[in-house]
């Protein structure tokens, strides 16, 4: 049994999902959350900033180092302890979800009623 | 600096301006990067990410403060709101002849200067919060109060609304503080909520402009939903204003002999606004 979580919502998974591998700058984050999602997600600057501030003040997230590149600061982000446990308890929660229809009978119920129509 | 950066940059204005301090050069540096390299312009949905990002930045401000700090803050707004339009209705006095049908026409009363000096003072008043020394507010407000009582006076119009800012006008002193002041960009709001209510009669006194002005009043009236929904503190100076106003034709009908607090349902509404936005506000704060 597992502590009941809530549910994320897709940035926030791929944010943290993109993580995994390493900590990453703002735009690696961007391109590699496209990359595992197949192109699905496609993080606008500002929605990653604000994944980013939520999960910081979670502790879900953390800074890693800070360079200056071009005169820009470029700051890398990595998953914290906490962030890698709550990932995983989020995946095992769509793993069950998803297991209640992929391991459910391939018969659709309404067509085995339909099967044999009774006669007197 | 490129073309793209220098139209990009503006947008960071959505942020509040410590938070542009820490992670501006961040953020720009990362919306460059991700914006394709033809492009001239940065793509619309880095615009309105950024836009609610940025409302959410200055929403996340309130979880640093208690909530009577907020609390006096959104009052502070409120109050400021309608004492901007006040100040508009006394310099409308003045400088606006309205015709019948609803359009303005531009001109001057110079036998008005009453209204003028009234208007131009409470106008200053409310700037004046935002400096934060309330001596120098205290006799801002003071003026401002002695002159909007002579043009009450002058025209024989000592109704609820001459009370009602005189009310204002001392709680804008009561509330004011050196330290936990309300932030400048504040300023820009009530000036654009302000203009908000000007701008379409001014707009029909210029023939020429019909389609800039329901544009112009959307794109506020979006910006603004998009804020309230975000941001428990514009819906509260909201709630305030709209209780001040229903208070203030409720004492200009009472002076009068007419209606009663029964028959007039908009106090109600206007503070159970106030109440929804507060409850939403408290959760906001620190607990």
């Amino acid at each position: 049994m597992h502590p009941p979580t809530i549910a994320m919502r897709e940035p926030t998974y791929f944010v943290l999902a993109a993580l995994l591998a390493g900590p990453l700058h703002g735009y690696a984050i961007i391109k590699r959350a496209e990359e595992i999602s197949n192109g699905r997600v496609r993080l606008a600057t500002g929605t990653l900033y604000t994944a980013l501030d939520r999960l910081t003040a979670a502790g879900h997230v953390e800074l890693v180092s800070e360079l200056v590149v071009g005169g820009r600061v470029r700051r890398s982000y990595g998953l914290t302890d906490a962030g890698s446990a709550a990932l995983r308890a989020e995946a095992l929660r769509m793993s069950e979800a998803a297991r209640l229809v992929t391991e459910a009978p391939s018969e659709p119920r309404a067509s085995r009623l339909r099967r044999k129509p009774r006669t007197a | 600096m490129s073309k793209i950066e220098r139209r990009s940059r503006p947008l960071l204005r959505a942020y509040p301006a410590s938070y542009r301090r820490d992670r501006g050069e961040e953020i720009l540096g990362t919306l460059l990067e991700a914006t394709p390299s033809r492009r001239q312009w940065p793509l619309a949905r880095d615009v309105r990410a950024l836009a609610i990002g940025g409302l959410r930045a200055h929403a996340a401000q309130n979880r640093g403060r208690s909530m009577a700090v907020n609390l006096r803050l959104t009052a502070l707004l409120g109050v400021a709101i309608y004492l901007g339009l006040a100040a508009w209705g006394y310099l409308a006095t003045t400088f606006v002849d309205a015709q019948p049908g609803g359009t303005w026409v531009p001109t001057y009363r110079s036998s008005d200067w009453p209204a003028l000096l009234a208007g131009l003072l409470i106008a200053a008043a409310v700037m004046l919060t935002w400096v934060g020394r309330r001596r120098l507010l205290a006799g801002g407000a003071l003026a401002a109060a002695a002159a909007a009582s002579y043009s009450g006076f002058s025209h024989r119009e000592i109704a609820g609304g001459l009370v009602t800012q005189l009310l204002c006008l001392a709680a804008l002193v009561a509330l004011a503080r050196q330290t936990e002041r309300p932030t400048w960009g504040w300023l820009w709001v009530t000036s654009g909520i302000v203009a908000a209510v000007i701008v379409p009669s001014l707009f029909r006194a210029v023939p020429f402009l019909p389609y800039q002005a329901p544009s112009l009043l959307l794109c506020i009236l979006l910006v603004l939903l998009a804020w309230i929904g975000i941001d428990a503190r514009p819906a509260v100076a909201l709630g305030i204003y709209y209780l001040i106003i229903s208070l203030s034709a409720l004492l200009g009908n009472a002076v009068m002999g007419i209606g009663n607090w029964f028959t007039d349902p908009a106090v109600f509404v206007a503070a159970a606004l106030a109440a929804v936005a507060g409850w939403r506000l408290r959760r906001q704060s620190v607990q």
